[in-house]
């Protein structure tokens, strides 16, 4: 992550699960996992966690012309596993897919997933709607989530780029515990710079014709 | 959960198909309901104590304020920069860059610390930022002519004429009151749980409430800086005869569309306030007695209803002639047990426009505030809770929502340039909603997810050449293009006031339907189209002033009374 903590631009939750939409839908994004994206960037950072940064390492990083590629899907008899042959997969689409489905029980086994702190909201959700806590591993790094879909420990190494992301059920009922949600979703200058300029890739440049249509051209001296 | 439940009553709930076409939506009017009003009341049952408490502001009216909103819990402050504005930076369109006042709602009672932090911030609008310690960021600007006669006449120690006032209705207009999470806010989220907040906007509308009494303070203070032996204050009649003005433009258009279970909470609980009225049996003679005054009230508004707007000056001439109607058929009635009110509200569907129904819905709604006024706290929602698709759902299902919500939309042709003509986008320029026009603009590749019909269609024939054993998350993990609409349609098979039922793309779209439809929501009144995507209102014109909020509060404020037209 890039530390310039002097300008960071402390946005709203709101202003940052818009700024993630349409960064996801300037990125080549469908719509509706746009909208996904906003919402799992939001729920990092109610929870305090770098969604900015997950999400910058992911557009910077994905074959953006590959975004929303399904995973492939194989049922094996230790579980599922998801992969994309010679890629790596992505965290929105693999996420959407997964809280689609809901949580089945059966093992999960994600491979080289972008990102993965993204997964972690769409798990949670998974996790929430089952009412199972999930255990969620990813090459040395484990965190787990517990029945109403909170962490209940860090996510330290899912910040990182790429890892295999394998997913259990695990019997963790959560202690009614009330979350103090963070208010504001620090970005960084040379976050908010690429998140920005993905975002501006949906705006229409201006044209005599759309400003004379944009309101009712008159002056508000009356 | 509010669903639409009809099982138990006689009279059912108007269907979507008929409230939520846009024709309908544009003859909308403000009720017992609306979001301004729910304040007012709430100010006037918890005793609010709402009052100016800063004012250092210099002859040339430059300078800052603050006036508070204190309840029996918190305490809410409006911090105001005012400015003396070059009349040719005057703009009501989003991308001026100075007002004549700015202002932004905090949380609490700022310090001197955070009025320096919020004097650099707030008079730049969306090129500042503010924090969580506020709520919402707004500006407004003189509606000049009528601010200068005033000031002048204050300054010559006389009193305004009521009927200029009248003209026009309002000494400032703000042209954008944004709030949660915008350029900084605090995001509603942390705040929804607080009482006074449960209703919608109430944090917006208390920072327009106060706005108003700046309007009038500061037209008071420039007079008086004029001519500080004549001036004098103005008259209270005339001080609440006078509401705040709004302009807005199409960046709040898409609201009601991209809240689609919010608005089927707006719109339930409209329609089921409607329907127990209709149900109501034995209408009392006092309550007989309401109606006609409240029509003749209602008539005494119409005549300030001003437009320069065509297809408006139609409408409100054809809501006067309704109200005729109305009059007549209620002096028809000899007794007040003869009149039933579903029979009265079937006659306004037989007999009037579209303004005189919905006016109807309005009147028929202020007569039970006994059954009606709980529903003003079931239209707030946690929509998050139904932002999950439910994958495991059939595609037939799935086929089968669309199919019969959005019947409407198969009857279109899409293909047609009329249907297909417009597309809704964000402008680089200034980053506000936009509609263009689609075969002759540059711009349709980058369309926002508002041609909900159309898209639904193509949904249903992508969804039509699948297998319809396979579930929704099968159908998405093929199609995510598809995924937006999908979650809708989930939606309304659930909450079935979340779609409008008409066509958002279509060549003769009107986008002032949809505004007017939200702001009834609010409360405004005098809906005066510039165009047929801008719009100016009234805000709390003839509203309580602070004071008489605690002693006989008048709860029907919003009509004005029949001597109050008669002197303007």
């Amino acid at each position: 992550m890039i530390d310039n903590s002097e300008a960071t631009r402390q946005l709203s939750i709101g202003e940052l699960d818009s700024l993630i939409l349409k960064a996801c839908r300037g990125a080549g994004y469908s719509w509706g996992l746009s909208q996904e994206a906003g919402r799992a960037a939001a729920w990092l950072a109610l929870r305090g966690l770098s969604a900015a940064g997950a999400f910058v390492t992911l557009l910077q990083q994905i074959d953006t012309t590959l975004i929303s590629h399904t995973p492939e899907v194989l049922a094996q008899p230790s579980g599922i596993r998801l992969s994309r042959a010679g890629n790596g997969l992505c965290p929105v689409m693999t996420g959407a897919m997964l809280s689609d489905f809901g949580w089945s029980g059966e093992k999960v086994v994600a491979e080289q997933v972008y990102s993965p702190l993204i997964l972690i909201p769409f798990l949670a959700a998974s996790a929430k709607g089952a009412n199972a806590g999930l255990a969620v591993r990813g090459d040395g790094v484990q965190l787990v989530i517990g029945n109403d879909g909170e962490l209940t420990s860090g996510s330290a190494g899912f910040d990182e780029s790429q890892r295999t992301v394998e997913i259990t059920a695990m019997n963790y009922v959560s202690e009614s515990e009330e979350i103090k949600f963070s208010r504001r979703a620090p970005v960084s200058p040379a976050e908010l710079q690429i998140l920005e300029s993905f975002a501006h890739l949906t705006y229409v440049p201006a044209s005599d014709q759309s400003r004379s249509g944009a309101g009712a051209g008159l002056t508000d001296n009356d | 959960m509010a669903k639409v439940h009809t099982a138990a009553h006689s009279i059912p709930l108007r269907p979507p198909e008929q409230v939520l076409r846009l024709e309908r939506m544009g003859s909308m009017h403000q009720t017992r309901l609306s979001f301004m009003r729910v304040l007012l009341r709430r100010f006037a049952a918890e005793k609010w104590q709402v009052e100016k408490r800063y004012w250092e502001i210099d002859e040339q009216g430059v300078g800052a304020a603050v006036y508070v909103c204190e309840g029996p819990q918190r305490t809410y402050s409006l911090v105001v920069f005012s400015n003396d504005l070059d009349p040719s930076k005057r703009s009501d369109r989003v991308i001026a860059e100075e007002w004549d006042a700015t202002f932004t709602l905090v949380d609490g009672v700022p310090d001197a610390s955070d009025i320096a932090r919020l004097q650099r911030n707030v008079p730049l609008q969306e090129a500042g930022r503010i924090t969580d310690k506020e709520l919402s960021l707004s500006r407004a600007n003189r509606s000049v002519r009528l601010f200068n006669y005033v000031r002048a006449e204050l300054a010559a120690g006389r009193q305004p004429e009521a009927s200029e006032l009248n003209k026009v209705g309002y000494l400032m207009r703000t042209t954008a009151v944004y709030g949660s999470g915008k350029f900084g806010a605090l995001d509603r989220r942390f705040i929804a749980n607080r009482e006074e907040f449960s209703s919608p906007f109430q944090s917006e509308l208390m920072a327009v409430y106060m706005i108003r009494m700046f309007s009038v303070d500061i037209v008071e203070h420039l007079a008086r800086a004029d001519a500080p032996a004549n001036a004098v204050e103005l008259a209270k009649d005339l001080r609440k005869s006078l509401g705040i003005g709004n302009s807005t433009g199409l960046g709040m258009a898409p609201f009601i569309v991209n809240h689609p279970v919010l608005f089927h909470h707006w719109i339930l609980a409209r329609e089921n306030a409607l329907r127990d009225v209709r149900q109501q049996a034995g209408l009392s003679a006092e309550k007989f007695a309401l109606l006609k005054c409240l029509v003749d009230r209602q008539q005494c508004g119409l005549a300030h209803w001003n437009s320069e707007h065509p297809l408006q000056v139609e409408k409100v001439s054809a809501l006067a002639n309704d109200l005729e109607n109305l009059a007549a058929h209620l002096a028809a009635v000899k007794r007040n047990t003869d009149l039933t009110l579903n029979e009265l509200y079937q006659w306004s569907e037989d007999n009037l426009s579209l303004e005189g129904q919905e006016c109807v819905v309005t009147l028929l709604i202020e007569l039970y505030p006994e059954v009606v006024d709980q529903y003003a706290s079931q239209m707030s929602v946690n929509e998050e809770s139904y932002f999950n698709i439910d994958g495991r759902m059939g595609l037939g299902t799935l086929s089968k929502i669309m199919k019969t919500h959005y019947r409407f939309a198969f009857d279109l042709d899409f293909e047609s340039p009329q249907a297909n003509a417009r597309f809704w986008y964000a402008s680089e320029e200034k980053l506000e909603p936009r509609l263009g026009e689609r075969f002759e603009e540059q711009g349709a590749e980058r369309e926002h997810p508002l041609a909900i019909a159309r898209d639904i269609v193509r949904t249903c024939t992508a969804i039509d050449a699948c297998d319809s054993a396979m579930s929704v998350a099968e159908f998405l993990m093929l199609h995510p293009e598809h995924r937006h609409v999908v979650r809708r349609a989930q939606q309304v098979a659930e909450f079935p006031y979340a779609e409008i039922v008409d066509n958002l793309i279509a060549h003769d779209m009107m986008p002032i339907d949809l505004l007017r439809c939200k702001l009834s929501f609010f409360g405004a009144i005098k809906f005066d189209p510039r165009s047929d995507r801008w719009v100016r209102i009234n805000m709390f014109q003839h509203a309580p002033l602070p004071e008489e909020l605690h002693n006989n509060y008048d709860d029907t404020w919003i009509y004005p009374s029949v001597s109050s037209a008669v002197s303007g």
